[in-house]
């Protein structure tokens, strides 16, 4: 069932749309792909829960309410090393600031009530918003299919790493690591339309990579994403004139 | 030993930053607006560069996948296509 609310925007109507069961199954299937990168390493973090000293509880608790897969991993990791909780509980708060950029972004794209700002916030990850915001979406149902399909994939993911993990290699070994950049990668092809968005991303990649040698991890993503972000809004309007537009390749026959 | 106090912190935190950015007010000058449209380009580029060369020694290997990979995508049009199209790259030049 889809809800239609008007609203003024600039003197005009706007129509915004919370959005169809279709619209959420939509979401959820464009997910799909990255369940790939998501399964081995959800497991992963449930056979490091478990050697860590967690219970199968404890580590299905972590996932359900935190779903952090980078901070879940690192935290595993400084426990095991024998770091404190509040050493943990900053170093997720560093890992996890790129979120704020997410929110900042998804906020301008679609209309969320404030139960759905804090459902669609806690469900926020790097692959939702990717996914969300590559496929050009504003429904508050695509956005939460989306979410949806990656906290299933990551809390089955984790249930099967604590009880079988023993039983499954490390997934670096595999290459596993590497849809990750992949899955980012075609997303970032899809969104360029313009020589503009073309620059910032060249200059974000540039910055990601000087900063990656003299930042901790954690910041070089938000320092990089922000400042290119900047300099690109500073410079003008980054919507394509018919003339820079980058020409696109003509569409798969059906 | 009791973790629960260690999820609680590090859900707490993490929740805090994720409802941030939908906090941050309504702002609606053009370059504000600018910089929002610019954000999803400016991270999946910083995601890329930051990670695409991964951390056992086969950069070049997982550049060159990388490259076949956003072909893959460019003339498809089609994410799960360029990430097949990546693996196989990096599957068959390792």
């Amino acid at each position: 069932m889809t809800v239609h609310v008007a609203a003024a925007a600039t003197g005009s109507e706007q129509t915004l749309t919370r959005g169809s069961t279709r619209d959420g199954l939509r979401g959820f299937r464009a997910a799909l792909p990255l369940w790939l990168g998501i399964v081995p390493f959800g497991v992963a973090f449930g056979m490091m829960a478990r050697s860590a000293g967690f219970s199968v509880f404890e580590a299905q608790l972590m996932s359900i309410t935190v779903f952090a897969g980078s901070a879940q991993l690192q935290a595993v990791a400084l426990l095991s090393a024998g770091a404190g909780v509040a050493g943990i509980v900053t170093s997720t708060l560093l890992i996890n600031l790129r979120h704020v950029l997410y929110g900042v972004a998804l906020r301008e794209r679609v209309h969320l009530s404030p139960l759905a700002r804090a459902l669609a916030a806690h469900l926020l990850t790097d692959e939702a918003f990717g996914v969300f915001a590559a496929a050009g979406e504003r429904s508050f149902a695509f956005l939460l299919g989306v979410e949806l399909s990656m906290f299933l994939a990551w809390n089955a993911a984790t249930l099967a790493g604590t009880c079988f993990g023993r039983l499954v290699p490390s997934p670096e070994r595999y290459g596993v690591d590497f849809v990750f950049p992949l899955a980012f990668l075609t997303m970032l092809v899809l969104s360029v339309r313009s020589r503009r968005q073309l620059g910032v991303a060249a200059l974000a990649a540039g910055l990601a990579f000087a900063c990656k040698q003299a930042l901790p991890g954690e910041l070089t993503l938000l320092v990089a994403a922000g400042t290119s972000a900047a300099v690109g809004a500073a410079l003008g309007a980054p919507g394509p004139a018919p003339q820079q537009e980058i020409s696109r390749a003509p569409q798969e026959a059906p | 030993m009791s973790h629960l106090p260690l999820i609680a912190g590090m859900a707490l935190v993490t929740f805090a930053t994720r409802y941030a950015g939908f906090s941050i007010g309504n702002r609606r000058s053009p370059a504000w607006e600018r910089f929002v449209e610019l954000v999803p380009v400016a991270t999946f580029a910083a995601i890329v560069a930051a990670s695409v060369a991964g951390e056992r020694g086969e950069g070049l290997v997982r550049v060159g996948a990388a490259a076949a990979a956003a072909v893959a995508t460019w003339y498809s049009r089609r994410a799960w296509v360029g990430i097949i199209a990546g693996l196989l790259a990096f599957a068959l030049a390792r």
